[in-house]
């Protein structure tokens, strides 16, 4: 299996340089799935929304090195999200709303 | 021993050396928890020790404990402590003592007669202004190699409404264990003592 990491010229490289897949960096980003699979497990147990989005927020940080701007909602509401104000990315809003409902991929540009 | 202990919560059984984190929302579910889990100890005859986060819940853990488990309770076994003695003692957390806490304790037990202990830790102390609470990740992982010398079965509790996602990410890294919503979550990737100290010398 290899391991390169790919992303379209578009995509900002918050996530900073490529990293070597080496077996302990494999080993660190499966603990992170798991971590990502308790995450995903208290989500379900949350009793409301903001719980959920809080979760999400907080946890961002947690697994590398970017930052959460706002939440994009299948309805096409943009809200913004937590951490010092700042502006919006240009066209984010736009992008995120174009993945279908089960997610996708969406691009940024970097600013 | 390869055998497991019931932890008392939700029909799961430990194996002797387990470290397992404990995810909860506010204090009734706090409660029941530790109630359950101290319970079963006390039934098989443990040694338990825990360190709650105020007076007020060490007083109602303790009546909780004594109702609920008057057949297998002996006087002196369970010990309920509170983080101005343990995890902060001196104002401040030193993992190292508090690792030594924790050795002393099951080595006392040991002396005193019990074959096993159960150890639990409500980590809410964490979120104190003090020195040394950025260390909390590195005790964790450290701990793992206390667990992993005697039989003992170690819960760690979160409570969800005061710990951010990030924290949540970091202490299940460090955790070979997770209980969350009543499923144990294996974590084999857990980051042990020695790479979690070869991480942070990076």
């Amino acid at each position: 299996m290899t391991a390169e990491p790919t992303a379209p010229d578009n995509v900002a490289a918050l996530a900073g340089p490529p990293v070597a897949a080496t077996d302990e960096n494999l080993r660190e980003r499966l603990g992170e799935f798991r971590a990502l699979l308790v995450i995903s497990l208290l989500m379900t147990e949350s009793v409301s929304e903001d719980q959920i989005l809080d979760l999400a927020a907080s946890s961002a940080p947690g697994l590398g090195r970017w930052r959460i701007d706002g939440y994009s909602f299948t309805d096409g509401q943009w809200r913004p999200g937590t951490g010092p104000a700042s502006p919006l990315p240009g066209g984010l809003a736009g992008q995120g709303a174009s993945p279908s409902r089960c997610g996708g991929r969406a691009g940024c540009s970097a600013t | 021993m390869t055998q497991t202990v019931p932890s008392g919560i939700d029909e799961i059984g430990l194996l002797p050396g387990s470290h397992v984190c404990a995810f909860y929302r506010g204090d009734h579910d706090r409660d029941r928890l530790l109630h359950r889990y101290l319970s079963a100890g006390l039934v098989a005859g443990d040694k338990c020790i825990c360190v709650v986060d105020s007076a007020f819940t060490a007083k109602r853990l303790q009546s909780l404990t004594r109702a609920s488990s008057e057949a297998g309770y002996s006087t002196g076994q369970l010990d309920i402590h509170l983080p101005e003695s343990t995890y902060l003692a001196g104002g401040e957390f030193t993992a190292s003592d508090m690792l030594t806490f924790w050795t002393e304790g099951m080595i006392k037990a040991q002396h005193e007669g019990y074959s096993f202990c159960r150890l639990a830790g409500e980590m809410t102390w964490a979120l104190r202004d003090a020195p040394g609470v950025e260390n909390l990740v590195g005790y964790e992982s450290e701990l793992n190699r206390v667990t992993s010398s005697y039989p003992v079965v170690v819960l760690c509790l979160y409570d969800l409404d005061l710990f951010s996602g990030e924290v949540v990410i970091n202490i299940v890294k460090t955790h070979p264990q997770v209980l969350v919503q009543g499923i144990l979550v294996e974590n084999p990737y857990s980051v042990g003592p020695d790479e979690f100290l070869r991480s942070s010398r990076i």
